[in-house]
């Protein structure tokens, strides 16, 4: 595609031609039509052409033959086979002509507009028997016939609506009685524009009826691909499939006709919503047609006068001092803004509902209740040895460390309560902790080994 | 009997007078011509016309006018034939600079030239075609470039809409036009594409306050040639 757009881009000049050389086209053509030239022109028929623009364009520049020659012989003309000396218009030409033609005069703006959207663009769904039949009436019969001959309706009207909108501004600065005699043609072409109006309108109605045709053909896609048992081998697959992809373009199809006749529809709603106000502002001319048109004259006029006295200054342009002026009621207003002033008051304090995460609830209450758990049993094994000390007055308690890891299975429980003991040993001078950096036989196969340890009471007696 | 007691000024307790009749006063005080794109403030002025009017002309010495064209109306406040009521401090009225008048004028003209168009609108390529194309371009490109020729560059091009924009942002703040006018850049292109606004039916302001020499156009142009306008 970008390498399409660099194409265009590098031949653009080529492909399109200047008004000089675009012109010269357009003459010769004309003096083909009029037999004035062989359909195989002379070099000196382009040069006749060439002068002739000139002329259109003042005549003052010198027509440079040559290089217009050759840049039209990039697509415009061409040198026919067996012809020497010769030159004709290429297709593109013709092409070129008939788009400008058709612009400035549209071929289909007078063809009958609902006769020719009935007889190419309906069609009776009970015709329609396979996508392929549906798809043919939507290229040549829709495509190609009904949706061109509206859009050229849509713009000749469009076309015609600014045209006399131009030529009913112009009226008004028409002197005298010109502008009214003027204005009585209008009638006519009010009525040619509302006439189009009326058929467009009209097709619109018919294309109520083509939804219904094209309901139908849609409703006959969707039964028969309904009516299809559920596939249950590979070539089954495959038809049902291509069912589907057949109920599939007739909804695109359908969907298509629909947002041009939308579209269609939006701008031709504009279009007569200008006609409309035109229309409107035409019957209040009738009464007031003097005084609209003198108004009119008198401000242009005065217009040229101002500027007539006016004189170029840097800043801005002035006027003579002598021009009246005029004052208008003016009192600016300023309002000054002061900031808001947070500390004035405190900002509200707000409780904010947290938001709970029911996962991480558990997770921390069932770790507390572990800790308390430990907790509970490490309170448990330090009274119970805090007890032997008071009754017996000495303590083992290499033997109680792995008694109570080998109950607990867990070495956390034998260390805490061997801080609380050795807490409660030494803030109490009645009693001695004793380590012997020894390790005794029978644990040595443990996987946690401690120096053997004692706790003996002075007093006990 | 329960009317004749009532004070004229009653109507400003009334809910929808309190709610937007700051904005109404400071707008109509600031010189704006409030039309029916003001929506809110246009409908008070349409509820309550003769308090309105009463209101102004006994506290401010200012006239409020309603004036209608093409089915349309619009409002502004005016001093009295006689005087420039309590507005008269030079602070609190505005002589319309001269830019001011040559555009307003020619926005006049553009607005009565489209007048069988729905949509009064301007571009940037159609103001552009009037002040190069137009049958007065030669004296507009003088006034505007100090210069007649067939084109202009991109940096005189600038310069042209820095003055004009001045301008139209003065009359959308008047109620003379509303649209976009894009900040100078760096391209035309960008100017070209943001640049348009609409013509309101108040630019008829200018048509009353130069009424006598649209109106008298050949008599006002003689005592003008002879000084004694």
């Amino acid at each position: 595609m970008e390498q399409d757009l660099n194409q265009i881009f590098q031949k653009y000049i080529q492909l399109l031609p200047s008004r000089k050389e675009g012109m010269v086209v357009f003459y010769l053509n004309q003096w083909i039509q009029l037999q004035e030239i062989d359909v195989y022109f002379t070099r000196r028929d382009i040069q006749n052409a060439i002068q002739k623009v000139a002329k259109l364009d003042g005549g003052d520049s010198t027509p440079q033959t040559p290089r217009i020659i050759h840049q039209l012989l990039h697509y415009f003309i061409e040198k026919p086979l067996g012809k020497p000396q010769r030159y004709q218009l290429t297709e593109y030409a013709k092409r070129f002509l008939a788009l400008v033609e058709n612009k400035l005069n549209n071929r289909l703006k007078d063809v009958p507009l609902k006769k020719s959207f009935e007889k190419y663009a309906l069609f009776k769904s009970s015709d329609i028997t396979d996508i392929a039949e549906l798809n043919q009436w939507f290229e040549q019969g829709f495509t190609d016939s009904g949706r061109e001959v509206i859009t050229d309706h849509l713009e000749a009207y469009k076309d015609e609506v600014s045209s006399l909108t131009k030529e009913l501004n112009a009226i008004l600065y028409e002197e005298g009685e010109d502008a009214f005699s003027k204005i009585t043609s209008f009638v006519d072409i009010f009525e040619k524009i509302g006439n189009r109006a009326e058929q467009i309108g009209e097709t619109f109605e018919l294309s109520n009826s083509l939804n219904q045709e094209i309901d139908n053909v849609l409703d006959f896609f969707r039964q028969k691909m309904n009516d299809f048992k559920n596939p249950t081998n590979d070539s089954e697959q495959e038809e049902f499939n291509k069912l589907k992809n057949d109920y599939d373009k007739a909804l695109q199809i359908q969907r298509e006709v629909n947002t041009f006749f939308k579209d269609i529809n939006i701008k031709f709603e504009q279009i007569t919503e200008k006609t409309r106000y035109a229309i409107n502002k035409f019957d209040d001319l009738k009464d007031n047609l003097r005084y609209q048109s003198k108004f009119n004259i008198n401000t242009r006029r005065f217009l040229k006068f101002m500027l007539q006295q006016a004189e170029y200054s840097k800043e801005s342009p002035m006027l003579s001092s002598d021009f009246p002026k005029k004052r208008i009621v003016c009192k600016p207003f300023k309002f000054i803004n002061i900031t808001h002033a947070e500390f004035l008051k405190p900002p509200k304090q707000r409780v904010s509902e947290s938001t709970k995460n029911q996962v991480y609830k558990k997770q921390a209450q069932d770790k507390m209740e572990e800790k308390f758990v430990a907790q509970r049993k490490v309170n448990k094994w330090t009274a119970q040895c805090k007890q032997i000390l008071l009754e017996r007055g000495k303590l083992d308690f290499t033997e109680y460390f792995y008694l109570i890891l080998d109950e607990e299975k867990d070495i956390q429980i034998p260390l805490m309560v061997s801080h609380e003991l050795f807490r409660f040993a030494d803030n109490n001078a009645d009693f001695e902790i004793v380590i012997k950096k020894e390790i005794l036989d029978k644990f040595r196969s443990k996987d946690v080994l401690t120096w053997k340890t004692k706790i003996n009471h002075h007093t006990h007696s | 009997m329960e009317n004749e007691n009532k004070s004229p000024y009653s109507f400003l307790e009334n809910e929808d007078i309190q709610q937007n009749f700051a904005d109404l006063n400071i707008s109509l005080l600031e010189g704006r011509h409030i039309q029916k794109s003001d929506s809110r403030i246009f409908h008070l002025l349409k509820s309550y016309p003769d308090e309105l009017k009463y209101y102004y002309e006994s506290l401010y010495g200012l006239d409020l006018i309603d004036r209608k064209y093409d089915d349309e109306s619009y409002y502004y406040l005016s001093f009295p034939p006689d005087g420039k009521g309590n507005l008269s401090q030079s602070s609190r009225h505005k002589d319309l600079s001269d830019q001011n008048t040559i555009v307003g004028i020619m926005l006049l003209n553009i607005y009565h030239e489209k007048y069988f168009d729905k949509d009064k609108e301007v571009t940037w390529d159609e103001l552009i075609k009037i002040i190069t194309e137009n049958e007065n371009s030669d004296m507009y490109k003088k006034l505007f470039f100090n210069d007649i020729r067939e084109n202009y560059d991109y940096s005189e091009l600038n310069k042209f809409y820095e003055k004009i924009r001045r301008t139209l942002k003065e009359f959308q703040k008047l109620g003379w036009i509303s649209g976009d006018l894009p900040q100078i850049s760096n391209t035309e292109i960008e100017i070209q594409e943001g640049f348009k606004f609409r013509i309101n039916v108040s630019i008829n302001r200018f048509a009353t306050l130069y009424e006598y020499e649209i109106s008298n156009f050949d008599e006002f142009v003689e005592k003008y040639r002879k000084k004694s306008y």
